[in-house]
């Protein structure tokens, strides 16, 4: 074995390197508080490590590279590991760079001669965010795609250069292709070279100069880098490693949003590290908030630039660079603030929290169909053909500007049209005999005061003297026959029918047939919330299947289009189907009155 | 680079740069045991998901039948080269009706005999050769009867046979591949 190591060593004079490398002399002794930038340099090699495996089955393009982030997070075996170290490892970077930099800077390490070391390390801080903001756009989620797009119209507001800036980001005037495939080039080669080489120079100016012992040390105490700093630098690097797989063990992984729809709403945030500057942007006007976006991190790299020439006397005593460091603490102090106050927005925001409940099911429901396969025109063509993706897109589009339905559409006192929750079951049938005029049913309609109420007495006195309230049992049988209905169940010669012949043919049709009342507006009961009903009354409500022709008549202004017009049979169709299967399974609104 | 590289023998020989610590052996052996196991962890830690992320898994579903063409079409004697078009399942993309690769039909009657096109040597596509008498590899000249026997060249093994069945006059084949380059025939992706 040493007859090895002699030839070896004859050939490249590696016991020598590593004399070099092992018993560099750390002036003052081996320190805990050394251990940063060891680590961050392991983390690096997780993330290069970990950035490799996952380039295996990475694919940047609009069309594929969610599919291939799912297929790592759910179908490659540990894929989700590697995903959860990646992404715990960003974010690990840059609390290590913080922390590196923070030590340096209360250490006095920038003082001469590390001037130029510094000044490195500011390089390798602005790459690793440049890291960070290349990612984070990768897996061409929802996330991901929203958070990017402000970030690239932030440096698009810029003056002079912006345009031409964000264009060369962003490869062109839209997100596409291009726009990932530059990121791309950026995260995994332009990126990491540039690092590797700014690192290596770091480490290089760091051994010439060697470690700066805090103020007060013994300078004659001294000792060999190994073994004891490298068991500290390790046994903390093995910490680090330790939290990121636990992180990556509790979170499964790391998070995958829906994939990225522009057509979609999304609450965009960016990653934790950059919430400080996502919460000032809400107190700058828009045509100037480059000046805050760029503009304070900017003053703030300027001034840890300047750090070493403006701190320039010899001592590194804490007590007398208060005032130079000062201004850091505030920044610190500042974005930790920030930060906070945009968690507990947030967290206090009902709405942020809706729209942050309807993402996640979002994601969820994408990665369910996902699992069947992704058809080659992406996960964006998957979710199109999906009914139960696309049908709650056309009710909100096209019928929640007047129905309520669930927790979409106008809040109850603004609805124009009935509650559709729990439209076809027995519940909403009973509030509508109960109420007809109620504020979420037709009482702040166009059909107001059409329908008399079978529960409570009329307001005209003469009439209300003869009035009788329906009787329970002739109730429960009219439940049952619009039930019956709604299922799509005739229930033809029920109890039920009977009821509806002796109390609701005056008004209205069953089977077609006119009603005694021949001007009445009142709907067709046969079929009444049954798929083929729906969809006629959405196709058109005046068209004799629902209600008659009058309904449609100008002077009920508010009254419900006809959206044959509007709508493809095929997404009209799609809606029924929904409509008819969701409805009855939602609350029935409480009456407001 | 590695910390552990450097022998206790080296250690010796090195001018001892502490002059104010007092060396402490057993306490030195004991850092250098935990920065070698230490350093072990960490990169087993990263080598382990490494190994398991680059295993490519299961493979693609293996055999299913699919349907290719008329049996009216094959006229008797004459071999007829179809091509097998389905659902492909590549990584996480599902394509439907893609060409997955073609076979080889010969009809006798109403038995219908398919050969996989694949030559079992390298996988080059096999042709008709010799005017139709026999298949013939283009890439390594390997010979095969019409009935998939191998006669000359370097394949170790005959054309392979694919299961078929006539439905409703369609001929349906049972889709497969073999690995190439080996005397028996062991299936692929299943």
């Amino acid at each position: 074995m040493s007859r090895i190591a002699d030839w070896l060593d004859e050939r490249t004079g590696y016991r020598k390197l590593a004399h070099e490398l092992l018993d560099e002399p750390v002036t003052g002794g081996a320190r805990w508080a050394y251990v940063w930038g060891s680590a961050l340099t392991l983390s690096f090699l997780v993330q290069a490590i970990t950035g490799f495996l996952l380039m295996t089955v990475y694919q940047p393009s609009a069309t594929s590279a969610w599919s291939s982030v799912w297929f790592v997070q759910h179908r490659v075996s540990w894929g989700w590991v590697v995903r959860g170290l990646h992404h715990f490892g960003a974010q690990a970077m840059v609390v290590l760079l913080v922390a590196h930099l923070g030590q340096t800077a209360l250490f006095g390490a920038y003082k001469k001669p590390r001037e130029m070391n510094w000044l490195l390390g500011l390089v390798l801080m602005a790459l690793t965010l440049g890291f960070a903001l290349t990612g984070y756009l990768l897996p061409w989620d929802q996330k991901g795609y929203w958070a990017t797009r402000v970030a690239t119209n932030i440096a698009g507001s810029i003056p002079l250069v912006g345009h031409a800036l964000q264009r060369l980001l962003v490869g062109g005037d839209d997100y596409g292709h291009l726009t990932l495939t530059r990121f791309y080039g950026l995260h995994v080669a332009l990126l990491p070279a540039l690092t590797a080489l700014v690192l290596a120079a770091h480490v290089a100016l760091f051994r010439r100069h060697g470690v700066t012992p805090p103020e007060g040390a013994d300078p004659k105490k001294v000792e060999p880098f190994y073994p004891r700093q490298v068991g500290m630098d390790l046994a903390f690097g093995l910490v680090v490693l330790a939290v990121l797989i636990g992180l990556t063990l509790r979170e499964h992984g790391a998070p995958l949003d829906a994939p990225a729809d522009p057509s979609s709403d999304y609450p965009a945030r960016p990653e934790w590290y950059f919430l400080a500057l996502f919460e000032l942007l809400k107190y700058v006007p828009g045509n100037i908030e480059w000046v805050a976006a760029l503009g304070l991190p900017l003053v703030l790299g300027g001034y840890l630039v300047a750090l070493p020439f403006i701190d320039r006397g010899s001592s590194r005593a804490l007590a007398t660079r208060g005032k130079v460091l000062a201004p850091l603490g505030l920044a610190l102090l500042g974005a930790v603030a920030l930060t906070n106050r945009s968690l507990s927005n947030d967290s206090a925001d009902p709405a942020f929290q809706a729209s942050r409940k309807k993402a996640e099911e979002r994601a969820q429901h994408a990665s369910k169909l996902a699992a069947k396969g992704i058809p080659p025109a992406g996960p964006l063509a998957m979710l199109a053909a999906d009914p139960a993706t696309r049908a709650p897109q056309l009710f909100e589009k096209h019928c929640a500007s007047c129905h309520r339905l669930g927790d979409v559409g106008p809040e109850p006192a603004k609805a124009t049209a009935p509650d559709l929750s729990g439209w076809g079951s027995r519940a909403w049938l009973a509030a509508l005999l109960d109420d007809p005029d109620a504020p979420h049913l037709f009482g702040s309609g166009p059909l107001k005061g059409l329908m008399p109420s079978f529960k409570r007495p009329p307001p005209d006195e003469a009439e209300a003297s003869s009035w009788k309230p329906l009787p329970e049992a002739d109730e429960r049988a009219l439940l049952d026959f619009f039930e019956a209905q709604a299922r799509g169940d005739e229930a033809k010669a029920s109890a039920g029918e009977k009821q509806v012949k002796q109390r609701c043919t005056t008004c209205h049709r069953l089977d077609g047939e006119d009603p005694l009342d021949a001007e009445s507006l009142a709907p067709e009961l046969r079929g009444w919330a049954s798929l083929a009903w729906t969809k006629a009354q959405i196709a058109n409500p005046g068209g004799g299947k629902t209600y008659p022709a009058g309904v449609m008549a100008e002077k009920l202004p508010g009254h419900m289009p006809a959206f044959e017009r509007e709508l493809e049979p095929k997404d009209l169709d799609l809606l029924a189907g929904w409509l008819v299967a969701t409805a009855p399974k939602l609350a029935v609104a409480r009456s407001t009155r | 680079m590695l910390p552990f590289m450097a022998s206790q023998d080296d250690e010796n020989a090195l001018p001892e740069p502490t002059e104010t610590l007092p060396p402490d052996p057993a306490r030195r052996r004991t850092l250098e045991l935990f920065v070698a196991a230490g350093g072990l962890a960490y990169a087993g830690a990263l080598v382990l998901p490494a190994a398991r992320f680059l295993d490519p898994g299961g493979g693609s579903g293996g055999a299913r039948w699919i349907r290719i063409a008329k049996l009216d079409a094959l006229v008797e004697g004459k071999p007829a080269r179809v091509a097998v078009r389905g659902e492909e399942r590549d990584a996480f993309t599902v394509t439907a009706d893609v060409t997955l690769g073609s076979v080889w039909l010969s009809r006798s009657g109403e038995r219908v005999l398919a050969l996989s096109s694949e030559c079992p040597h390298l996988g080059c596509a096999i042709d008709l050769a010799n005017e139709g008498r026999n298949f013939g590899c283009p890439c390594h000249t390997s010979r095969f009867a019409l009935d998939g026997k191998a006669e000359s060249g370097p394949s170790p093994r005959g054309m392979d046979p694919l299961p078929t069945r006539v439905v409703d006059g369609w001929i349906e084949v049972e889709f497969r591949r073999y690995r190439q380059g080996s005397a028996e025939r062991v299936e692929v992706g299943a």
